[in-house]
């Protein structure tokens, strides 16, 4: 079989969108790599919090944040648009719709925990960028500013190793998280699809 | 020197790739169907037979505790006493003067209500799936890459600038291609739901349409037939009182919970109305959802909606939940609403964003017709106190806030305009021989009087 191969010295335009094609497509296989090994390894938290009832620990959290809220609440002023602007940014993602309509907000040990999990994984997506990246260059040699320096000829002149380190481990946890809603949106429809069919 | 940039390997082992995911996504569905079945199958064993008794069991005790608390509630109530819920369960958090509700997250032992156990059973099963789908996709897709000697890694070491060799990633490479594969295979497998889902919901759109033209004009031709015999009979046919009342006694939420519990034992002489202090539009389940997140067993004995609709949440012969202290004889119906215009009042309703301020027409006129009726049912004093005067009993018709420090139904609340009402309705069935026919027949019905 032939292979299909292209010159890349010569600057045609061809050259340039393989060239970018090769590297987007580097960067998002990598930024793939994290985001599907931060999927599991949430599988896996998961999976330890429910055989280990761990719920104790996310209700007694819940309990922590009302407490803080109450004080927060207290500390305002009487004007409910006031006191609306601060959870309006404080603590709130801790805070759910209230189940019912005019009943009191709801602070849910199960959004707490979806939150700590958003932590975790944003937490576990960086380590694991970072140590990929040391790996990488390690035992291969490879991080993208000597990839883009290579492939895309982009003079960057970095003499760290630690820095090329760092530049490829930061892109790659700043990619994971587009990469990661996309997903996530594929999934969401599939979802709602199969809920509507039932 | 010239370098090359392998595009043709590059296409084929992303192919090669894409195929793997799917291949691995098609096993990974067929273990999904089979661990379904196996999880329903374990579900129903498991909770229809042994726990079932288990199940009965919790809701006893529970109830058990409910009355031994109601009983010494009764002995020492203090009127001034700041109310709080009074389910003896309640744990600490729940007695604190908070801003907010909490929910916690309940093991799937604690759970009394089935569909919500069922749920939760459900929600605990697709945790432990997703954890081995995940496993198996993964290792299943290394132990393949590492017997084929795939990699996708490669085309990370085409160092351009160099012309030696490049390092083999060897088994750090299978792992790499082993966990995009095989965690891959989920996007695919919901990409894959979109695409068939989507047919099927066209499908059965179309399908659903057809028939629902079909029953239309079924029920159209029936409803026709039903008019035309019903004016060519003279029906003499004398009322019910559900009829008469304008409500279905349909023996409220989940009648059989309390069959065991919640018995009247003293005589009934007081009605107590409310407001439940929700949005006035807000449905029938929102209110169950609040007695349910207290952990208590049931509410009050009625509700009235803003459009008049008349809803039995607690069955009638069984007191409710509504009034501390005065609930084993007493029966408590609720105003859908919130009355409380005062904004220093907490959870007010000052500026109508909970909905109407004060309860509509219907909505008065329909409470009326039942504490009427449920006036003369029990022979309850046909009085309206004002205040809960110390050592006395209170009986007749009242508003909460007379046995509670609490403002309900509202300041905003018609009550002597409620209060005509219910005489007016009173006066009119009191002596009516018709309605004391219905009343008596209604009281033979099922779970309506307390034996």
């Amino acid at each position: 079989m032939e292979h299909l191969s292209i010159f890349l010295y010569q600057e045609t335009q061809i050259a340039v969108i393989t060239k970018l094609v090769y590297i987007t497509f580097l960067f998002l296989i990598l930024a793939i790599f994290v985001e599907r090994a931060t999927e599991i390894f949430v599988s896996i938290i998961k999976f330890i919090d429910l055989k280990n009832n761990w719920f104790f620990i996310w209700n007694r959290k819940t309990k922590k944040i009302r407490k803080r809220l109450d004080v927060l609440f207290a500390a305002q002023g009487s004007d409910a648009k006031d006191k609306k602007d601060v959870f309006s940014w404080i603590l709130w993602n801790y805070i759910s719709d209230s189940p019912n309509e005019g009943g009191k907000k709801i602070i849910a040990a199960r959004f707490v925990r979806t939150q700590y999990y958003k932590i975790i994984s944003r937490s576990f997506a960086l380590a694991v960028s970072i140590v990929f990246s040391i790996l990488m260059y390690k035992y291969l040699n490879v991080d993208l500013v000597t990839i883009l320096n290579n492939i895309a000829q982009m003079q960057i002149e970095v003499e760290q190793t630690w820095i090329k380190i760092l530049v490829t481990a930061i892109l790659l946890a700043v990619g994971v998280e587009p990469l990661h809603q996309l997903i996530l949106r594929f999934e969401r429809v599939g979802q709602t699809k199969k809920k509507r069919l039932k | 020197m010239q370098e090359l940039i392998p595009l043709s390997e590059l296409i084929v082992k992303l192919t090669a790739v894409l195929g793997a995911s799917f291949v691995i996504e098609r096993i990974l569905s067929f273990f999904n169907v089979v661990i379904n079945r196996l999880f329903i199958w374990k579900y129903s064993n498991k909770y229809t037979q042994l726990d079932k008794l288990q199940e009965e069991l919790i809701v006893q005790n529970q109830a058990f505790e409910e009355d031994k608390i109601l009983q010494d509630e009764t002995a020492n109530y203090d009127n001034t006493e700041e109310e709080i819920p009074f389910h003896p369960n309640l744990p600490e958090y729940e007695k604190i003067n908070s801003e907010f509700d909490i929910q916690l997250i309940k093991p799937l032992e604690k759970i009394v209500d089935d569909q919500l156990r069922f749920k939760k059973y459900l929600e605990n099963n697709t945790i432990v799936k997703e954890f081995w789908m995940q496993i198996i996709g993964v290792l299943i897709a290394t132990i393949v890459c590492r017997a084929l000697d795939f990699s996708i890694f490669d085309f990370f070491l085409y160092d351009l600038s160099k012309t030696s060799s490049t390092p083999d990633p060897g088994f750090f490479g299978c792992i790499f291609t082993g966990v995009i594969i095989g965690s891959g295979s989920k996007p695919i497998n919901f990409l894959m739901n979109f695409l068939t889902n989507r047919k099927i919901i066209l499908e059965t759109q179309k399908v659903k349409e057809e028939v629902d033209k079909e029953q239309c004009e079924t029920i159209q031709e029936t409803a026709n037939q039903f008019v035309q015999n019903t004016t060519d009979l003279t029906i003499n046919k004398s009322l019910t009182i559900e009829e008469i009342v304008g409500f279905v006694y349909d023996q409220g939420d989940r009648p059989d919970r309390l069959e065991n519990t919640h018995k009247y034992t003293k005589e009934i002489d007081l009605i107590v109305y409310h407001h439940t202090c929700l949005r006035s539009n807000a449905p029938f389940t929102d209110l169950v959802k609040v007695f349910d997140d207290k952990g208590w067993l049931t509410g009050y004995n009625c509700v009235v909606f803003e459009d008049g609709t008349i809803r039995v949440l607690c069955r009638w012969d069984r007191f409710g939940n509504h009034a501390k202290g005065y609930n084993s004889r007493s029966f408590g119906i609720a105003f859908q609403g919130n009355f409380e215009t005062n904004p220093n009042v907490s959870f007010s309703n000052p500026d109508g964003k909970l909905g109407n301020i004060t309860p509509t027409d219907r909505q008065l006129k329909a409470a009326a017709r039942v504490i009427a009726m449920y006036t003369l049912m029990h022979n309850i004093p046909f009085v309206f106190p004002n205040v809960a005067e110390k050592g006395k009993t209170v009986k007749g018709i009242i508003p909460h806030n007379v046995i509670s420090s609490k403002t309900c139904p509202g300041n905003n609340f018609p009550y002597i305009e409620f209060e005509k009402l219910i005489t007016h309705y009173y006066n009119d069935w009191k002596d009516d021989a018709e309605f004391g026919n219905a009343l008596e027949i209604f009281k033979n019905k099922p779970r309506v009087m307390s034996k």
